[in-house]
């Protein structure tokens, strides 16, 4: 890429990193500096100035079909939604959220959504029973 | 309705080739090299398995992968709801450079 990477945020994505910045500068200024905020904080500028850059629109971060042009950046417990195209040195941060659960696979989370219930309307119009939920497992997240 | 309407044409991948499971073991190495087909494996007329190449497998997953993340960002409330806002900030012109935010940070 010739042109310098530029990274612009949304209002809602400056408000969350802004909250990750002070929570973090609060816990370091009280000299706290193994605190999960610190290290929250860590992880997303690592994400910003390192992982990002180095790859931004690689295909695997992407989401399907009419939101291809949506990345979703996952390092450790931070996730970063972002809009790019190859063509645009530029990116714009949709949203930063954190995780709550350990990594799980894409799978597993499919599985999850399904037993919630989420798809039983889904289910019913095309004349299927909803699945067993006796095998209902805790909420996963998708990296 | 017309004889032609969706879903009276049978439809044809030619991507795809039906073949006898002899046939696994007439390929060798450049075969599976060159292979631009997804073959469909079966005896007497029963499929059995699918062989592809290694690169249209990793295509595959990650299509899913993408599906997933896109199906997990719609339905989770907190994500849907901050991929709205987010994308109403780009639509409302609310957007600022990620460098002119950190030296703000700094200041304060």
């Amino acid at each position: 890429m010739n042109a310098p990477f530029q990274i612009q945020f949304t209002a809602t994505a400056e408000a969350t990193y802004s909250e990750f910045y002070k929570e973090a500068a609060n816990c370091l200024a009280a000299g706290d500096e193994r605190n999960p905020k610190v290290t929250l904080f860590r992880s997303l500028e690592e994400a910003l100035t390192k992982g990002i850059p180095s790859d931004p629109f690689n295909q695997k971060n992407a989401l399907s079909g009419s939101l291809s042009n949506v990345f979703r950046f996952s390092r450790e417990n931070v996730r970063i939604c972002y809009l790019g195209h190859e063509r645009d040195p530029r990116i714009i941060v949709l949203y930063i959220c954190q995780s709550r659960a350990e990594e799980s696979s894409s799978y597993a989370t499919f599985t999850w959504m399904v037993m919630s219930g989420k798809f039983d309307a889904a289910f019913a119009s095309l004349g299927l029973n909803p699945p067993d939920r006796r095998a209902l497992t805790p909420s996963p997240t998708v990296n | 309705m017309s004889r032609f309407a969706a879903g009276t044409i049978p439809r044809i991948d030619p991507s795809v080739e039906h073949v006898g499971v002899s046939r696994l073991r007439k390929l060798n190495s450049d075969d599976l090299k060159s292979m631009d087909k997804t073959l469909v494996l079966q005896e007497n007329d029963q499929p059995l398995a699918v062989l592809l190449t290694y690169e249209k497998f990793l295509i595959l997953q990650d299509q899913l992968d993408s599906l997933m993340k896109t199906i997990y960002v719609l339905s989770s409330p907190e994500e849907s709801a901050a991929f709205r806002a987010g994308i109403e900030d780009v639509t409302n012109g609310r957007t600022k450079d990620f460098n002119l935010i950190k030296a703000e940070l700094k200041k304060k």
